[in-house]
């Protein structure tokens, strides 16, 4: 698999090649629609404040997997996904670090039948900075045998009022559906057992923020290791 | 050496530990044994420095130095090692990764050659699928694949002193035949380490055999005595030290 790199995503439609990993770089960009008609990977790795919307319009026979990290004090993301095509599937993967304020809207529509997605969205708040998740599933009548899946989960520093909205709006009954929702801490037993093999409370913090944010990307060795790098500027 | 004098432990203002004593010299293996809610597990977690337990007063000391006040960490790195009676799943964190930052949190200059090499053994030892150390901390194994996990841990971090809380919950008899079979091996290369077996059965006991047996209830020590106290646990039960106030230490 070759990986492409889109320095400039443009407004209009970006059709994508089979079998391709992609990053795109998110510059001077506020609305992008992308048709994806084959099976594709996309990194977005951004460490700037951006306001953006997506629309991806997925075909029969695809599978989409979207690796978003960012790290930033403002974000405004909106991802509209379409599964327009029948057994097509879409794994999101969206990890943040708030540094002040980011909001997530990420819907989901299930247009057609044997279709499945999903939404993993773990964002971390440092000290009193806030998360806003709004993640919407649909079910259209007729696309039995989908499934959905979200986890959610926002990981708090300090104090806050970050939120997470997980919705399901399903309109046919072969459907198999779950979703989670958390906002809290690390688990004091998680410190506890890592603080009892010798980690002091910097490194154990550092596995557990890296775990929660990078763990479920499908993105190469190197791409870890440079967010991992990231990451560790911050905790 | 690890010694306890005098410790008092209270859980959310309800006195947990009274007035316990042990001494646990190099090399010697102790059982602690008693019914359930007596106070075994918060003993390892205690000296383990958890944030929940509140030690009101008495000391603890590791090779004649005091631990009371140390942190988690630190009493790590002194070579304390807690198996846990129901080890953590943590999300994302694998075994392989939190292992070498523990590793070199506790020595310098570990080549990455030696590291693989000696967590390979080790999994082979404990007849463990070696994938399941990349794979999130405990998330997902069976309950003996948890114990496994930690005796594996155990063989990698090389602790001087190790606490084995209900190991054998959770192990079918040919696992639990592995897992002590490894822990024998252990204290056979390493004829200074010692152990502190928490259970309620006799039956680890025919694969690690102690030194000491201690028989606790209501956060003390009620008898100490040898192999055969194990035993007599097992014939007669605990209805014995349930009412006994008074400590009793047979040799």
């Amino acid at each position: 698999m070759n990986k492409i790199v889109l320095e400039q995503v443009k407004s209009n439609s970006i059709n994508l090649k089979d079998n391709e990993r992609y990053l795109f770089k998110e510059d001077n960009i506020n609305n992008a629609r992308i048709n994806v008609t084959t099976s594709a990977i996309i990194d977005i790795f951004n460490e700037k404040n951006i306001d953006i919307n997506y629309v991806f319009n997925v075909d029969n026979n695809c599978k989409l997997i979207l690796n978003i990290f960012d790290i930033s004090e403002n974000i405004n993301r909106n991802i509209d996904i379409n599964i327009n095509g029948e057994i097509s599937e879409v794994i999101i993967n969206i990890s943040s670090i708030s540094l002040k304020e980011n909001n997530y809207v990420l819907n989901i529509n299930h247009n057609n039948k044997n279709t499945s997605s999903k939404s993993n969205i773990h964002s971390l708040a440092l000290d009193d900075n806030i998360v806003s998740i709004k993640n919407n599933g649909y079910v259209k009548k007729g696309s039995s045998k989908s499934n959905l899946i979200q986890d959610n989960k926002i990981i708090l520093m300090g104090d806050n009022n970050s939120k997470i909205e997980p919705k399901l709006f399903i309109d046919e009954y072969d459907v198999d559906a779950s979703h989670g929702a958390y906002i809290g801490k690390f688990l004091d037993d998680e410190l506890f057992y890592l603080n009892s093999r010798g980690l002091n409370e910097i490194d154990s913090y550092r596995l557990l923020v890296t775990g929660f944010l990078i763990y479920e990307f499908d993105i190469l060795d190197d791409d870890k290791n440079y967010l991992k790098e990231i990451i560790s500027k911050y905790i | 050496m690890l010694e306890i004098k005098n410790l008092y432990v209270n859980v959310d203002d309800k006195q947990i530990l009274k007035d316990f004593n042990i001494k646990i010299n190099d090399g010697e293996v102790h059982a602690l044994m008693g019914p359930n809610g007596t106070g075994k597990s918060t003993l390892s977690k205690v000296i383990l420095a958890n944030k929940k337990y509140i030690i009101k007063s008495g000391n603890i000391y590791f090779n004649n130095e005091e631990i009371t006040n140390l942190s988690t960490d630190e009493i790590a790195n002194k070579g304390i090692f807690l198996s846990n009676q129901l080890p953590c799943e943590i999300d994302g964190v694998t075994t392989a990764d939190f292992l070498r930052t523990a590793v070199n949190a506790k020595e310098e200059n570990v080549s990455l050659y030696s590291f693989i090499k000696k967590i390979q053994d080790a999994t082979k030892d404990l007849k463990m699928d070696e994938s399941m150390i990349h794979r999130s901390i405990n998330k997902g194994f069976s309950g003996g694949e948890k114990k496994k996990n930690e005796i594996l841990q155990m063989k990698v971090l090389n602790p001087k002193f190790i606490i084995l809380d209900e190991i054998d919950s959770g192990l079918d008899v040919d696992s639990l035949k592995i897992v002590c079979e490894n822990i024998n091996n252990y204290l056979k290369e390493n004829k200074d380490a010692s152990v502190l077996i928490i259970t309620h059965y006799p039956r680890i006991l025919e694969y690690i055999k102690p030194d000491y047996v201690h028989v606790m209830n209501d956060g003390t020590i009620k008898k100490t005595g040898t192999y055969d106290l194990a035993l007599e646990i097992e014939k007669n039960g605990y209805e014995t030290y349930k009412n006994n106030s008074a400590s009793i230490v047979s040799e």
